[in-house]
């Protein structure tokens, strides 16, 4: 015996899970027989099993390869132990099976073993050793004992039950041979197997008793025999070794089973699955076709493959209502050329059957076809409709080379291909139109795309600030450039009033009409809820006090069944036109204060439209009442003074065609009929227009200007007037004064008296402009020169009393005489005398003056009528239509002067 | 008109200062003087009153212009020869063409235009 305790500690280590002393324990209990050994072949363990068996206690690390005494072959020859199945899986590295041998015991006894040697390798793959176990198959006193049941089962088996010798003669023959092969048990027995070979199978026998001979077992070998009465039979073989006691092959039993019926019937199995997988591929295939090509393969396939023909073609109805060839297998051109468009059925056909014709040479219906077909070499042929949603849109059809009965199963086969090949073909034809479609869509979306792009790019690009709320509550407006760089806030921020606080930009207030407005009164809020908000115009006004005015519109945004989500607003920046405009409203208020002021209008005429616009101060200087005038030409003309319209006409003519400033001046005739002088000047605007649009200008009332010119030239000639009379009447002094006093120097004196005279009243008269003098300052100033120191010689007395001009010059030249005659002749040209004038107004329209001498030398009348007394007498008389009286009184001179007085002074 | 019969002249002047220089011209020149008259009202009467060959009207009477006798004087064919101190543009432009003195002027100058209009005998 050997124990665990024996091995040696190096070759447990080796033995790995072996070294286990449990696992070593279920060694030594196990009934197999089992040993080990090093990788070099010595024995290092065998359980009592295999020692049992071997008859000997092997001796470990002496015994190499095998732990028997000697070994044989099955066919009996001596199997030296360095050629022992143990010492084959050492050197060749690997497990060997099935391979019997006998081994022999000391005491003479054999056994039949079947070892296992199986080489162990350590963790690196090196050889550590081998474990062998082994299998007695050699039960004697088993077979022994069963051998008159078996011979029983086997004269009562269906089976052909045969064995032969090693030479291949007969040795036994049961009764289910005898029925299987047809030959009686006397007739076969001690003669060769070989009787029952058809031609072409004489090689099998020797084949089989080779592999009987070495000990191998044939299982279920199917080959073919023939009976005695010569018919083949399809048999299922069965061969073993037959041994003897000692298990040396000295036969071989054959078990043989006809299976004719069941081959037949695995064929046509066969035939089923074949058509079965080659439909199962077809609908593979189908379900993954990507084209109308892969179609047509893969149909041909299932048509070839399930139908067992070898040439096939698929043809559809094109456009032209006729068929052709879209796919084949095995088809001259000429012959495809020839039937292409032939068909048995229309395109309108309903529900239309195969048709199946099994020879070609007996077809009728093929008419005119027929040798073609048989040109081709085809005997049979199938037409198989193709039919999509009802409708027959081609066929495809199946070639024989031989006539060719189809069975209701290949009609059945290929009316399902036909099925699968109607519905991918309508299928591929939905895919086409589908990816057209998507196609179409891609293209419309890339077209989308590109216009949104085209759109973005747009609303970046434009001067004017968009403004986009994309939900009703516009909690977020996103803008274009234009719009954050007109709130000044950084791209992509949010721009709404309506966004929570901290959200929302707190740099600006949104003003309209100087009111702010409340984040729901924006123009994109109230869009939001629907509004179209047209022509808005707000102000922004920032945290620093600038502002900039837009204007624009708000829409709101709609889905497609209508509802609001959203708004957008564009706007323009206005702000330099309102500055603009505002400037333009003050220098309009300037305008209008200036005209005011001058007595001006302003007025516009439109050379297209004919209207004439009148500012109202312009209708204020016609005299109507504002908005009342008529607005053309017409209306204008109307009240241009007759005289002056040519002038007005041809002035407007002149600026039209030189284009140079229009101005005339011109009367216009009042409501009132009176008289108003007007200057008018205008531009053409736009100007350096080849065109003129308009004409405007101001008009300004001059008629006080015209008054005052007209006033002046009656000035200058009045003057004029005056001067030359007072020239004339110096002239006329000068001759006077000149004529009758014989002495130069006197005349002289009494000339330079009198002009000095005449101009001191037209001083008196210049202080007054004119308007007249008092009658004591004449009088005074003719008298001054002789008063005394005490001005007692000089007496005046009266009314105050305003004398008009030519009153004052004539009555200063009067008392000039007057006095200047007192001072020479009478009584002041004595320190006595004096004179008294006294006047008065005597009612109301005559004045009376009366000049009295006293105290001077005594009187005498004169004795020629001297300038003076010519003066007094013809000029008083003449020039104011009075009355002179000259009283020559011994006393002293006494003057009367009666004179029309004018209440007002005349002009 | 006779050598018996002197031109009459017919003198309208309201300065009576200058109206006695050209009486006394007119006088010396052969002619006899109608007037002088000082104002419309009594030259308009005067004028209708007496005969006379020919007229010197002076412009202004005291602010009232002598027109309306000049246009009935014209009417009458009677030559006028005006004498003023106011410019021809000053003239109604009906009057511009009329025989003008202007003041002051020579006696002798009244006399060649008075002659050149009618002759003094």
């Amino acid at each position: 015996m050997c124990s665990a305790e024996t091995l040696p500690k190096f070759v447990l280590g080796d033995l790995g899970a072996l070294g286990s002393p449990d696992f070593r324990a279920a060694l030594d209990a196990l009934a197999f027989a089992v040993y080990t050994t090093d990788a070099e072949g010595f024995v290092t363990y065998c359980n009592p099993a295999a020692a049992d068996l071997a008859g000997r206690q092997p001796e470990l690390g002496q015994d190499r390869w095998c732990v028997s005494w000697k070994l044989r072959r099955p066919d009996g020859s001596p199997l030296p132990h360095d050629e022992c199945p143990m010492a084959m899986a050492l050197k060749g590295r690997q497990p060997i099976r099935g391979q019997e041998l006998v081994a022999v015991r000391p005491d003479g006894s054999t056994a039949l073993l079947l070892p296992h040697p199986t080489p162990i390798f350590d963790a690196s793959g090196e050889l550590t050793g081998a474990v062998n176990l082994l299998v007695d198959i050699s039960d004697h006193k088993s077979a022994e004992k069963d051998s008159r049941y078996l011979a029983a089962i086997v004269e009562s088996s269906d089976d052909a039950i045969v064995t032969k010798d090693l030479n291949g003669i007969i040795t036994s023959w049961n009764k289910g041979a005898e029925r299987l092969f047809g030959y009686a048990h006397d007739e076969v027995v001690g003669k060769s197997i070989t009787i029952l070979m058809p031609p072409g199978y004489e090689n099998e026998e020797p084949n089989i008793l080779r592999r009987i001979r070495s000990g191998e077992r044939i299982d279920h070998y199917q080959t073919t025999r023939r009976r005695k009465d010569g018919a083949l039979i399809e048999i299922s073989l069965t061969v073993s070794p037959v041994r003897d006691a000692t298990g040396r092959i000295v036969g071989a039993s054959k078990i043989a089973r006809d299976i004719t019926e069941q081959k037949r019937a695995g064929e046509a199995l066969a035939a089923r699955l074949r058509e079965q997988a080659a439909l199962y591929r077809l609908t593979e295939r189908l379900h993954r076709a990507q084209d109308d090509s892969e179609v047509y393969e893969a149909a041909l396939d299932a048509i070839q493959g399930a139908l067992g023909c070898h040439r096939a073609s698929i043809l559809l109805f094109e456009s032209t209502a006729t068929m052709h060839f879209v796919a084949w297998r095995g088809l001259s051109s000429q012959y495809r050329g020839a039937v292409d468009g032939h068909s048995p059925w229309t395109a309108e056909e309903q529900d239309p059957e195969p048709i199946f014709l099994q020879d070609v040479a007996h077809a009728e219906a093929l008419a005119a076809l027929r040798p073609i077909i048989e040109a081709e070499g085809i005997a049979a042929l199938g037409f198989i409709p193709l039919v999509a949603d009802g409708r027959l849109i081609g066929k495809f059809m199946t070639y024989y080379d031989r006539p060719h009965v189809f069975t209701d199963n290949e009609i059945g086969v290929a009316l399902t291909i036909a099925r699968q090949l109607g519905f991918s073909i309508q299928r591929m034809r939905a895919e086409e139109a589908r990816r057209v479609a998507e196609e179409q869509l891609r293209q419309n979306e890339a077209t989308e795309r590109a216009r949104a792009a085209e759109l973005m790019a747009i609303m970046e690009a434009v001067p004017a600030s968009i403004w986009i709320a994309r939900t009703p509550d516009c909690r977020v407006i996103s803008g274009n450039r234009a719009a954050y760089e007109l709130l000044r806030q950084a791209p992509d921020g949010n721009l709404s009033l309506s966004a929570p606080t901290g959200e929302r930009p707190d740099n600006f207030r949104v003003f309209a009409t100087g009111r702010m407005l409340a984040p729901e009164e924006l123009p994109v809020q109230r869009a939001a809820r629907g509004e179209d908000v047209q022509n808005f115009e707000e102000e922004i006004r920032f945290e620093d006090g600038t502002s900039r005015h837009v204007f624009g519109n708000a829409t709101p945004l709609r889905d497609a069944a209508g509802e609001v989500i959203g708004a957008v607003a564009a706007s323009v920046d206005i702000t330099e036109r309102k500055l603009v405009e505002e400037a333009l409203r003050e220098s309009e208020r300037r305008l209008q204060i200036a005209l005011g002021a001058g007595r001006m209008g302003a007025w516009e005429w439109n050379i297209g439209t004919g209207k004439v616009i009148w500012s109202p101060g312009l209708e204020a200087l016609h005299d109507i009442e504002p908005g009342t005038f008529g607005g053309t030409f017409a209306d204008f003309k109307r009240d241009i003074h007759p005289d002056d319209l040519p002038l007005v006409e041809l002035e407007i003519a002149r600026a039209m065609e030189t284009r140079e400033e229009y101005h005339v001046v011109y009367r216009i005739r009042l409501p009132d009929g009176s008289i108003r002088w007007m200057e008018t000047f205008g531009q053409f605007s736009p100007q350096g227009a080849a065109k003129p649009g308009k004409l405007a200008g101001v008009c300004m009332d001059i008629t006080e200007r015209k008054e005052a010119e007209s006033q002046r030239s009656l000035l200058v000639a009045e003057l004029s007037h005056r001067v030359k009379n007072t020239l004339a009447i110096v002239s006329s002094i000068a001759r006077q004064s000149f004529s009758i006093n014989p002495d130069f120097h006197e005349a002289h004196r009494t000339f330079d008296a009198r002009i000095r005279a005449l101009a001191q009243t037209h001083t008196r008269l210049a202080e007054a402009s004119w308007s007249g003098v008092s009658l004591e300052t004449v009088l005074f100033d003719e008298l001054a020169p002789y008063h005394d120191d005490a001005r007692n010689n000089v007496t005046l007395a009266g009314p105050p009393t305003k004398l008009p001009p030519k009153y004052a010059l004539t009555l200063g030249m009067a008392a000039h005489e007057l006095a200047t005659n007192a001072a020479k002749h009478g009584a002041l040209s004595v320190k006595s005398g004096s004179v008294d004038i006294e006047w008065s107004a005597r009612g109301t329209d005559r004045l009376r003056v009366r000049w009295s001498e006293s105290g001077g030398p005594p009187v005498l009348a004169p004795k020629r009528n001297g300038f003076g007394r010519l003066l007094l007498e013809r000029v008083l008389a003449s020039d104011l239509g009075g009355e002179v009286q000259l009283e020559f009184a011994p006393q002293g001179l006494v003057c009367t002067i009666d004179i029309p007085y004018p209440r007002e002074p005349s002009p | 008109m006779t050598a018996a019969q002197p031109c009459r002249v017919f003198v309208v002047e309201d300065e009576f200062l200058v109206a006695l220089q050209i009486e006394d011209d007119l006088i010396a020149a052969g002619y006899l003087v109608v007037g002088p008259f000082t104002s419309l009202s009594t030259s308009i009467a005067a004028s209708r009153a007496e005969t006379f060959d020919v007229a010197t009207l002076d412009l202004n009477l005291r602010g009232e212009f002598v027109y309306p006798l000049v246009d009935e004087l014209l009417e009458r064919h009677v030559p006028v020869l005006l004498l003023t101190g106011y410019a021809g543009s000053d003239l109604p432009e009906r009057f511009r063409c009329l025989p003008r003195l202007t003041k002051p002027f020579d006696g002798s100058e009244l006399i060649s235009r008075i002659k050149s209009m009618v002759p003094a005998v």
